[in-house]
């Protein structure tokens, strides 16, 4: 990194976006976090610091594919290759963070023909694209909702599926690409079609403060940040590592929290009173709820985690209804409050 | 405007484009940089000259060129070095060549998405692909009209901007700034300190100026920190955070009407509201010297409000010069591209081009040749530079559906309420939301961009929520504005549709005269200049019977012609589709 990020723990407000992304951090598989909403409302901000602050992960060295050396299973022919010499050594380093500019091509995505070797040497070999540098990390879209179609849906694609699987140009193979998918994007530049929002595990309506207090704090720790980097960094984190330790133990804990049946019960009913179609809601509230109880420690899930966690997990599926202005999260709250009374 | 009034706005103008200059010359990277609207010509010329003599000093200024490709911007692999040398040649991209110093972004409202992109995340973060590229971007907006303006991810993230357009050439003399009092400022920069109750009235500032983004106030401070440290102060005054609302905030447009009473700002300037404000003003300052917070929060926004000339944005729709051939195309069409779309075949490399090579057909290319090329008994293969084969690709060029909707005489609410409708209703089809849409009504003297090319739903409910109608019809200038219109989108390779909801009856002539047989003649005349254009479009007879007017009006223009009455959004938006679909 080139430059220090600003601290997560200082980010005023944006608790909703703020929670998303602990969540996803916590569960990958969740399926990804769409942040849709003003812009200077510090989405970028918030990503980059999330990705500063998680724990460091080990890779295989030299490893064009991100390997995790700990997981001999997993590893791509080149690491197995470096095993059986014995040369498989691990760096490490901090989770990636790759930001997918808008006209990417399929190619810079996807990975494509090695240039360089096939010129040089005149051999076929592949060269990984943003998908094999975004594992174990995550892949940001700003504007997401501006990418070409057939872009984002590779992306849902391997996101949801952990894998890329290349077959073209007399390329055959695949390797391990699981990472946590951000969207971010400004609605007034237009909308993602519905087949594509439904597939984002979680979604979060940024807005701006408009509360003249918390703007004036946001302006002036920014401010305090521009002036002195490393002093602000500095005084800011132990907080960090608190979250960095709370991330870390629900992760551990995650596979032990329990989801009681009477909690499964309430999530599908709940979905059936929204008629968000399919069952990826109620996968990704399942999920986002078991990741919110991991985070408090519990050790199981309650209704009122389904509660906190149903306005991000359910609020991007309900039926688009052009006359129906009210917001989705208000229609949320208010099917929360007939199914799931507190 | 008198001479004198002219040429004092056009000093106090250039005034503040040499702050401008200044500040971005000591704070790159705390303001990310300016937008220069501005036509080309010798002011802006003087601006750019001074500028970049004074920041050749301190790093490389970079200008992108206007055909610009992915290598090119961030570096890859040189296709001819590596041939020649048979080893891999890496070409350092712009954005890394520019580490240190500026990045001078020509036409910047007509960069491609991508490279905006590519910018802003280098704006962000210092670094491309890994690999340092901190700069200040400079952005030459030509700012033709207000629907051409730069990517707002990029007029986000560059602090500062300026308008030359008011500045005579005579006012404009040299920036009158010497390298070493800006490196004294420089080093005078993070020393200077800035009041809570100054930063306080900023981000109040921005919010009664209806700017939303955070990035505003930001760059505000930032702004007022360089312009003490160019005076040689070591704390911010009022002065100063004045002259940085105008040069951040300047050229913000007026806020849009809020929709309802929740969204609108907190009232800043009312007293009775202070109680909060005084909480969180209390910490760390002495209350001693401080200016009362309305008075200063009135200061700013006056301030802010001075340099903003919305004149600029009223001046008429240059015709932007169509590039012919190229990508212009009729909705349906397959338009064949070098780097978008899906991929169509392989053809051979023009030099200097940019594209993507085709690696098996280029290696297909050279097969035949390798007995005769081998030297020696290298089994490697030998390329030359005329076997490259690039890809070319294709894609369905995107649809521009532009409503003109006639909001005069009784009929007008309807006819506008119904038109609002079809642009709903061809919006929430999900299918159809490749299709951008825009809408300009005419009333009274002239016509408007009620709304700019868009997708978004939200969008078109917030430009369309309050509509005036009535009054008189001045077809001409809607026809003359759609024209325009439909050009900028065409140069953006997209395929405009006119839908024309009117009887056809104009009673303005182009210039705003209320003369029926001047109104006609010249709704004539530039129907038939847009019928040259050859573009599709469906004209909605709105009279009570059919009438000759209308069907004139899409003779002229080359549409077809609809005899609607009662107008119903449902049914204009069936109709547009299957016209788009037939494409």
């Amino acid at each position: 990194m080139s430059q220090i990020a600003y601290p997560f723990s200082a980010i005023v407000g944006q608790e909703g976006l703020k929670t998303a992304l602990m969540i996803a951090a916590v569960d990958p598989l969740v399926g990804g976090v769409l942040a849709f909403g003003d812009r200077g409302t510090g989405k970028t901000t918030a990503i980059r610091a999330l990705a500063a602050l998680l724990p460091a992960i080990d890779t295989a060295e030299g490893c064009r594919f991100r390997c995790d050396p700990a997981r001999r299973e997993a590893l791509c022919p080149d690491c197995q290759d470096r095993h059986k010499a014995g040369l498989l050594k691990a760096a490490t380093g901090a989770p990636p963070v790759v930001n997918l500019p808008l006209g990417a091509t399929e190619d810079r995505l996807i990975g494509s023909v090695d240039l360089e070797r096939a010129l040089v040497d005149g051999t076929l070999a592949f060269e990984p694209g943003l998908l094999a540098a975004a594992h174990r990390g995550f892949l940001y879209v700003d504007e997401v909702n501006l990418l070409d179609d057939h872009l984002v849906d590779i992306l849902l694609d391997v996101a949801a599926s952990g894998v890329n699987r290349v077959e073209r140009e007399g390329l055959s193979l695949e390797h391990a690409a699981s990472f946590v998918l951000i969207g971010s994007g400004n609605p007034e530049e237009g909308e993602l079609r519905p087949q594509l929002l439904d597939r984002f595990g979680l979604s979060v309506d940024v807005r701006t403060s408009t509360d003249l207090k918390e703007r004036v704090e946001i302006i002036r720790r920014r401010d305090a940040f521009e002036q002195d980097r490393d002093g602000f960094a500095k005084a800011w984190r132990r907080k960090d590592l608190a979250i960095r330790r709370k991330i870390e133990t629900a992760r551990d804990g995650l596979a032990g929290t329990v989801v009681p049946d009477k909690v499964l019960e309430g999530i599908a009913s709940l979905c059936i009173a929204l008629g968000s179609d399919g069952l990826r809601g109620e996968l990704a509230l399942t999920r986002a709820a078991r990741a919110l109880a991991a985070l408090e420690g519990a050790v199981a899930v309650t209704l009122a985690h389904v509660r906190d966690a149903a306005p991000t997990a359910l609020g991007h599926r309900l039926r688009k209804d052009p006359l129906d202005e009210s917001d989705a999260s208000v229609r949320v709250a208010r099917a929360v409050g007939d199914v799931l009374p507190a | 405007m008198s001479v004198e009034a002219d040429t004092a706005r056009g000093t106090a103008l250039w005034d503040l484009a040499r702050q401008a200059a200044a500040l971005i010359l000591i704070d790159p990277e705390g303001l990310g940089g300016v937008r220069l609207v501005a036509s080309p010509g010798p002011v802006r010329d003087a601006w750019l000259a001074g500028f970049s003599s004074l920041a050749a000093d301190a790093g490389p200024v970079i200008t992108l060129p206007r055909a610009l490709d992915q290598e090119r911007l961030l570096g890859g692999l040189s296709i001819e070095a590596t041939l020649m040398r048979g080893a891999p040649v890496r070409q350092a991209g712009l954005l890394e060549q520019a580490d240190g110093g500026y990045v001078l972004v020509r036409m910047a409202e007509r960069i491609d998405g991508w490279a905006a992109a590519a910018l802003a995340g280098a704006l962000d973060s210092g670094e491309t692909d890994g690999r340092p590229a901190r700069f200040a971007a400079i952005l030459l907006d030509e700012g033709d009209a207000e629907d051409a303006a730069p990517p707002a991810i990029l007029t986000e993230r560059t602090g500062l901007t300026i308008r030359l357009e008011a500045i005579s050439h005579r006012a404009a003399a040299s920036l009158g700034l010497a390298a070493p009092d800006l490196a004294q400022a420089r080093r005078r920069l993070s020393a200077v300190t800035i009041r809570g109750d100054l930063l306080e009235a900023l981000v109040a500032a921005a919010t009664a100026l209806g700017a939303v983004s955070l990035r505003g106030p930001m760059f505000c401070a930032r702004a007022a920190r360089g312009l003490a440290a160019l005076d040689g102060r070591d704390s911010v005054t009022d002065a100063d955070a004045a002259r940085a609302c105008q040069l951040v905030h300047g050229a913000i447009p007026a806020p849009p009407p809020p929709p309802d009473d929740a969204l609108s700002p907190p009232e800043p300037a009312d007293p009775e509201s202070g109680g909060d404000r005084d909480e969180g003003r209390d910490e760390g300052e002495a209350d001693g010297d401080r200016a009362d917070p309305d008075a200063l929060l009135d200061m700013l926004v006056a301030a802010a409000r001075a340099a903003d000339l919305p004149d600029m944005f009223a001046a008429p729709v240059r015709q932007p010069s169509r590039r012919r051939g190229g990508i212009a195309g009729k909705s349906g069409d397959m338009i064949l591209s070098l780097d978008k779309g899906r991929p169509y075949r392989a053809r051979r490399r023009i030099k200097g081009q940019a594209a993507r090579i085709d690696l098996l057909q280029t290696i297909r290319a050279a097969a035949p040749w390798q007995a005769v090329r081998r030297t020696g008994d290298s089994r490697r293969p030998v390329f030359r530079a005329d076997d490259l084969r690039v890809k070319q690709f294709r894609r369905r060029s995107q649809s521009s559906v532009i409503f003109v909707v006639d909001a005069s005489g009784s009929a007008a609410l309807n006819r506008l309420s119904e038109a609002k409708g079809a642009v709903e209703h061809l919006l929430s089809d999900c299918y159809a939301r490749r299709d951008l849409v825009s809408l300009i009504a005419f009333r009274g003297k002239d016509a408007t961009l009620l709304l700019p090319p868009t997708r978004s739903l939200l969008r078109v409910r917030r430009a369309l929520s309050d509509l005036p109608g009535g009054g008189a019809t001045p077809l001409a200038s809607a026809i003359a504005m759609a024209g325009a219109l439909a050009a900028t989108e065409t140069a953006r390779g997209r395929s405009p549709y006119l839908v024309f909801l009117s009887d056809g009856r104009g009673n303005v002539s182009r210039a705003g005269e209320a003369d029926r047989a001047i109104a006609a003649e010249d709704a004539r005349r530039l129907a038939r200049s847009l019928r040259a254009e050859d573009w599709p479009g469906i004209v909605f007879d709105t009279s009570a019977r059919p009438g000759p007017h209308a069907l004139a009006l899409s003779g002229d223009l080359g549409a077809r012609y609809h005899f609607l009455p009662r107008i119903d959004g449902a049914v204009v938006s069936g109709l547009v589709r299957d016209e788009l679909g037939r494409r």
